[in-house]
């Protein structure tokens, strides 16, 4: 939290986390190169730099893309959120460095500026990289507070879930330059294995996303009485009752009262503006009344009240 | 992790639970970084036996002759195409065919052939000797790829292949001279247009032409597709 823009808000945490990313990515770096010059005597200090700085970025942006998820599905990764944009400023360094090696090392010194040489390459996979990094950079430049404020956070949020866009560009740079000339399975391995996590964590993300949400502690809701739980626009009345916990619409059939606002009474819940009852298992009002509220799906796990985002039953 | 422990990254302190989760993830990650910075590096394709003398500058003497590309023929026979400074073909040669010359420059090296990088403005041109020997060998159709020779031959490894092709393609357009890389042998390319050419570069190709030794170059001349 701040009053004032600061180029980087540093604290301990903060400074743990960097650490643990520059140390990674200096060892990585430093085993890539060093133990290449051992086995591949034959090749060029700038090969593996260009090498190594472009797997490392690669794998790299794997970890970034998999934080989200990973935070959705078990809140006990939430830490790595807390710095994931100076992780994804030093995966586009690592990018920068293997984009501008590789174009002095491919495009410099010929008859024409290197960018005209890039642009105008037949090969085509290393444009794609370059779009990456164009990508890459515009996210990199904003990741500060200052652009969420002035993009406003839906623009910002826009602007960054381009990274989808930047991978899938990445992994179509990989596949059509790398992998065209390694022949061993295990580049191609890599790549799928990545993807695969990658988009693996997103689905899972969003199939709990879709399942249940949290309401609160079961103790938290009085005996017969209800809390109340919005949903988007939805309004939902979480009850419980005799050790049971249920949910209906919030919105009561007749004149639209506040059913959270009500009570069970002789086993329904009853509104608290005209009397009007519903049972909580089906939502539905006792015979011979014919009217009907929408019900939710709930559990209680570690206790914790979960109520389903799809209602079970409408209000038809 | 305790249900209660919650972390809020400017505290100084994260809960003992959540740093005990989140030291596992680090040293989980920094370990799979090491393993795949080892395995990535030995998984990558062998690299060629070809050497570039970066910074070592020798003389040369021998005749100068410019075609198919220039190139010096010294005394024991042995022919050396010549290259400029970066992805450029030399202009030291012009005009000076079949002359005796005295140049200076750094040694490219593979497989028994060799490039010179010629110093710029180093040639130093003697008296004029006769035409280079051709001997015809007969029409060729042969399957290979076209790249240039001075990263094929050593001042880049790989300097074949996907990775390296649009490199090649600047580098023949810069004037460098072209090879013939097939599965047997290694030609020096002669009537390739490398510009008019340039997305047959860097991929198999089937090329037909006359197979001729020009002095001690082995060249492959173009005289259809």
């Amino acid at each position: 939290m701040s009053v004032t823009y600061a180029a980087v808000q540093w604290n301990r945490q903060k400074k743990l986390y960097d650490s643990v990313i520059a140390g990674g990515v200096a060892l990585y770096l430093g085993r890539f190169v060093g133990v290449g010059a051992m086995v591949h005597p034959q090749a060029t200090a700038e090969t593996l730099l260009i090498r190594g700085l472009g797997t490392a970025a690669f794998l790299l942006l794997h970890v970034v893309l998999s934080i989200g998820p990973l935070t959705r599905l078990d809140r006990r990764f939430l830490p790595l959120l807390y710095n994931r944009r100076h992780l994804g400023v030093t995966m586009f360094t690592l990018a920068l460095g293997h984009g501008v090696f590789s174009l002095v090392q491919f495009h410099a010194l010929g008859d024409v500026p290197p960018l005209v040489s890039l642009l105008t390459a037949p090969a085509r996979f290393e444009q794609l990289g370059l779009a990456a990094l164009t990508i890459l950079f515009l996210m990199a430049a904003t990741s500060h507070d200052f652009w969420l404020k002035l993009l406003t956070p839906p623009g910002w949020k826009r602007l960054h879930m381009l990274v989808y866009l930047a991978y899938a560009l990445l992994v179509a740079h990989v596949s059509l330059g790398a992998l065209q000339s390694e022949r061993n399975p295990l580049f191609v391995g890599v790549v799928l294995t990545g993807a695969c996590v990658v988009l693996g964590l997103h689905v899972a993300a969003w199939g709990a996303g879709r399942g249940y949400v949290e309401v609160c502690e079961v103790e938290r809701i009085g005996e017969n009485r209800a809390v109340l739980l919005k949903l988007g626009d939805e309004k939902i009345a979480v009850f419980r009752h005799g050790g049971k916990v249920s949910a209906i619409s919030n919105v009561c059939a007749h004149q639209g009262g506040p059913l959270s606002e009500g009570k069970i009474v002789d086993g329904c819940v009853t509104c608290p503006w005209h009397g009007y009852q519903y049972l909580p298992e089906t939502g539905a009002s006792p015979p011979p009344f014919t009217e009907k509220v929408a019900v939710y799906e709930t559990k209680v796990e570690g206790g914790k009240v979960l109520v389903s985002r799809c209602a079970k039953t409408s209000s038809i | 992790m305790r249900e209660d422990e919650f972390y809020i990254g400017y505290l100084p302190q994260a809960p003992a639970g959540v740093r005990r989760v989140v030291r596992r993830v680090a040293i989980g990650l920094l370990t799979m970084g090491a393993v795949l910075s080892v395995a990535l590096v030995l998984g990558q394709m062998p690299f060629a036996a070809a050497s570039f003398e970066y910074g070592m500058v020798r003389g040369f003497d021998g005749v100068l002759y410019e075609r198919p590309f220039p190139h010096v023929v010294m005394e024991d026979g042995a022919s050396y195409l010549l290259a400029g400074a970066g992805k450029l073909g030399t202009r030291e040669a012009m005009g000076h065919d079949g002359r005796q010359v005295r140049l200076r420059g750094s040694r490219v090296r593979r497989a028994g052939m060799t490039m010179i990088e010629v110093e710029t403005g180093s040639a130093r041109f003697g008296s004029g000797h006769g035409p280079e020997q051709v001997t015809v060998l007969g029409r060729r159709r042969l399957r290979g790829e076209v790249v240039d020779g001075k990263c094929y031959l050593g001042v880049m490894n790989p300097g074949a292949g996907q990775v390296h092709r649009d490199c090649a393609v600047r580098c023949l357009a810069g004037g460098l001279p072209a090879l013939f890389v097939t599965g047997g042998e290694v030609l020096v390319l002669e009537g390739f247009d490398a510009k008019a050419r340039r997305n047959e570069v860097g991929v198999p190709l089937t090329l037909e032409g006359v197979r001729k030794k020009v002095g001690g170059l082995e060249v492959l001349e173009l005289t259809g597709r």
